[in-house]
């Protein structure tokens, strides 16, 4: 069954990952070049929410399927298997994006579709676990991040804010754990949160009602954000790389901020608490009007269509405008990257964007309409 | 209530017509909060012949049935020149006035205890729907079955509490009638044959022992399910702890390797 709360807050997150992709990569640095200072301003602060929300959503998305699956009478061992495959086919398809669209020295940067492969691998057995453990782990990824940073030194690896290694096994594992793009201290903490939200909000077992309300999510949440607030607050105390004058104090996505992950788990637990209590069918009801708020039909289409396939869309729009500047790059100056981040105005590439999304919708329509493979279709012919 | 009536006056309400004016009816309390109509004729010796038939109908006025014992009701004693019709909601005697006072002491007695039997009956019929669904968790107790461990634990309060008052109960049924033997004594016996009470209790043992052997065998199941989630849980947070000491121990080693 879909819930069309996380196919909402699904599109928007990829629709939020597309237009920070497209602006970052094409024009972060355009206005600035020569200061190397960063153009983006207060309006760019909910763009750091997409993958936060891409991955929290991972984990509600995988408690559904759990349910699902064992309803089917799916087997412990096979739901493990599909577990573990599809865990090692992200981190495949994780490595192959690094190569063909990051190009071969960023193969080992820890972008996020290898910690989505790597939270499948975890959840393989988190899910196993009683409650306090995955929180214990939570826990334990939030708190640590920062120690470890400090330990590894940090700021060392990031240059003009991206991650730079050197190809050695310390570099690569440690870009893995603690430096890279998404490493598993913290970022792992966002499916595993996720997970527990998704076994406690919609997948009641049975007639038996969920062990926690939409309005229990949002007082959670709350929670949260008060702890956000009181972290931002002592953010001055903090010895960890200070954010730029436009975002709250202590409120860096690279590295994520104790702010930064109160924040946006906060943020993602209201979202889905909010719009769980408004669009999904309230529970013990089979009546498909009984939602709070009714969406058209073609709406609610077009949010199932594009959650459906997100990981395409992912992959797709680094494809639409990267290579094009590599190509670009080379034809002018020899060198792929010698346009990256200075390409054109943030408001053409953001309109770019905007125009490549729009794109998506009857792109996507006629591949589901020729039965065409996407990314999903694939994974799940791998790995189901 | 006690309806009184002079002899030549006609029957006060809930009198059946037929019998002497001086009849009366009395409530009798029972242990369950509901009461027993009591109708006692006193023999005057010019009664009609067919006033026993009147006492009969009188009291199948309110149908109360036990079609689970084929037992048929009212019932009709007839010992020491009394004439006694009793169903569980109404009875009705024809006896020389001072033989009242054992009637009543002796079906308040009977009414009760057959009262209370019905009722454990009635529970262990409830029962069994139960019991059937429940039956894989007297197997083994897993996560999905965590939610309902409140519901076996409600069902297992039930069955004791039942198993308990059978118990109480066959402690009175299994009491050997007085000696001399008394008009009281011998009515409760006869009723007790009549109804069944022996065997029902028999049989409503042997059913509880059914039940509460199952729910025993559930809770051991959920009581050991929670230990082991909880050494479990131990367990886990244990490796989870010695887990992420490797790890920051691999890391500063990688941290130190890199430098």
């Amino acid at each position: 069954m879909r819930h069309l709360s996380i196919d909402i807050l699904r599109t928007a997150a990829i629709f939020m990952m597309v237009l920070v992709h497209f602006v970052e990569n094409l024009s972060a640095t355009y206005d600035t070049q020569d200061s190397g200072g960063h153009p983006l301003t207060p309006w760019w602060l909910p763009s750091g929410l997409a993958a936060p929300l891409f991955t929290l959503l991972t984990g509600v998305s995988y408690a559904i399927w759990l349910g699902v699956q064992q309803r089917r009478g799916v087997s412990e061992d096979e739901v493990n298997r599909r577990t573990v495959r599809r865990g090692l086919f992200l981190i495949g398809l994780g490595f192959a994006f690094n190569i063909f669209v990051w190009l071969p020295e960023d193969t080992f940067n820890w972008d996020v579709l290898t910690l989505i492969g790597t939270a499948m691998l975890a959840f393989s057995f988190v899910r196993h676990l009683p409650m306090p453990v995955p929180l214990l782990i939570v826990a334990l990824l939030a708190a640590f991040a920062p120690l470890l940073r400090a330990t590894t030194d940090y700021p060392a690896y990031w240059q003009n804010y991206h991650f730079d290694y050197d190809f050695t096994l310390s570099d690569v594992l440690l870009g893995y754990l603690v430096v890279g793009y998404f490493p598993v201290f913290p970022w792992l903490l966002y499916p595993i949160v996720g997970l527990l939200v998704g076994r406690g909000v919609f997948a009641g077992v049975g007639s038996q009602p969920p062990a926690l309300t939409s309005r229990g999510l949002m007082a959670a949440s709350g929670v949260l954000a008060l702890a956000a607030v009181a972290s931002s607050l002592l953010a001055p105390l903090q010895t960890e790389t200070a954010s730029v004058d436009w975002r709250p104090p202590g409120w860096t996505m690279f590295p994520a901020s104790t702010t930064y992950i109160l924040g946006t788990v906060a943020a993602g637990m209201l979202l889905l608490g909010l719009l769980h209590h408004l669009v999904d069918v309230p529970d013990g009801s089979d009546d498909r009007r009984a939602a709070r708020l009714q969406l058209p039909a073609s709406v609610t289409a077009f949010f199932n269509r594009t959650s459906r396939h997100s990981l395409s869309i992912y992959l797709l729009h680094h494809v639409a405008h990267l290579w094009p500047l590599w190509i670009y790059g080379v034809a002018s100056q020899g060198e792929p990257t010698a346009h990256w981040q200075a390409f054109m105005p943030a408001w053409a590439s953001a309109g770019l964007g905007v125009v490549f999304f729009a794109a998506c919708v009857p792109l996507f329509a006629w591949l589901d309409r020729h039965d065409l493979p996407t990314a999903e279709s694939v994974m799940r012919w791998v790995c189901d | 209530m006690t309806a009184d009536s002079s002899p030549d006056s006609t029957p006060a309400p809930g009198i059946p017509a037929g019998v002497p004016a001086t009849s009366r009816v009395e409530m009798l309390p029972t242990a369950a909060g509901s009461s027993h109509a009591l109708l006692l004729v006193p023999r005057t010796g010019d009664e009609s012949p067919d006033a026993a038939e009147v006492l009969h109908r009188w009291v199948a006025e309110t149908p109360v049935s036990r079609p689970r014992h084929r037992i048929e009701l009212p019932i009709l004693l007839r010992l020491y020149n009394v004439d006694l019709v009793w169903s569980p909601s109404r009875s009705a005697a024809f006896a020389s006035e001072e033989r009242c006072a054992s009637i009543r002491e002796a079906l308040t007695d009977f009414t009760n205890l057959e009262a209370e039997l019905t009722a454990i009956e009635d529970g262990i019929t409830a029962a069994w729907p139960a019991y059937e669904a429940d039956l894989p968790y007297a197997y083994g107790f897993s996560d999905a079955s965590f939610s309902v461990r409140d519901t076996l634990l409600a069902r297992y309060g039930t069955v004791k509490s039942l198993q308990g008052r059978l118990a109480r109960l066959t402690k009175q049924i299994t009491q050997p009638a007085p000696q001399p033997p008394t008009l009281a004594g011998q009515i409760g016996e006869r009723l007790r044959e009549r109804l069944r009470v022996e065997e029902r209790d028999e049989a409503a043992d042997g059913e509880l022992e059914v039940l509460s052997d199952h729910y025993d065998a559930c809770g051991q199941r959920a009581s050991d399910f929670m230990i082991a989630r909880r050494e479990n849980m131990l367990s886990w947070t244990i490796i989870v702890l010695l887990a992420t000491e490797t790890l920051l121990f691999a890391i500063d080693l990688l941290s130190n390797a890199g430098t």
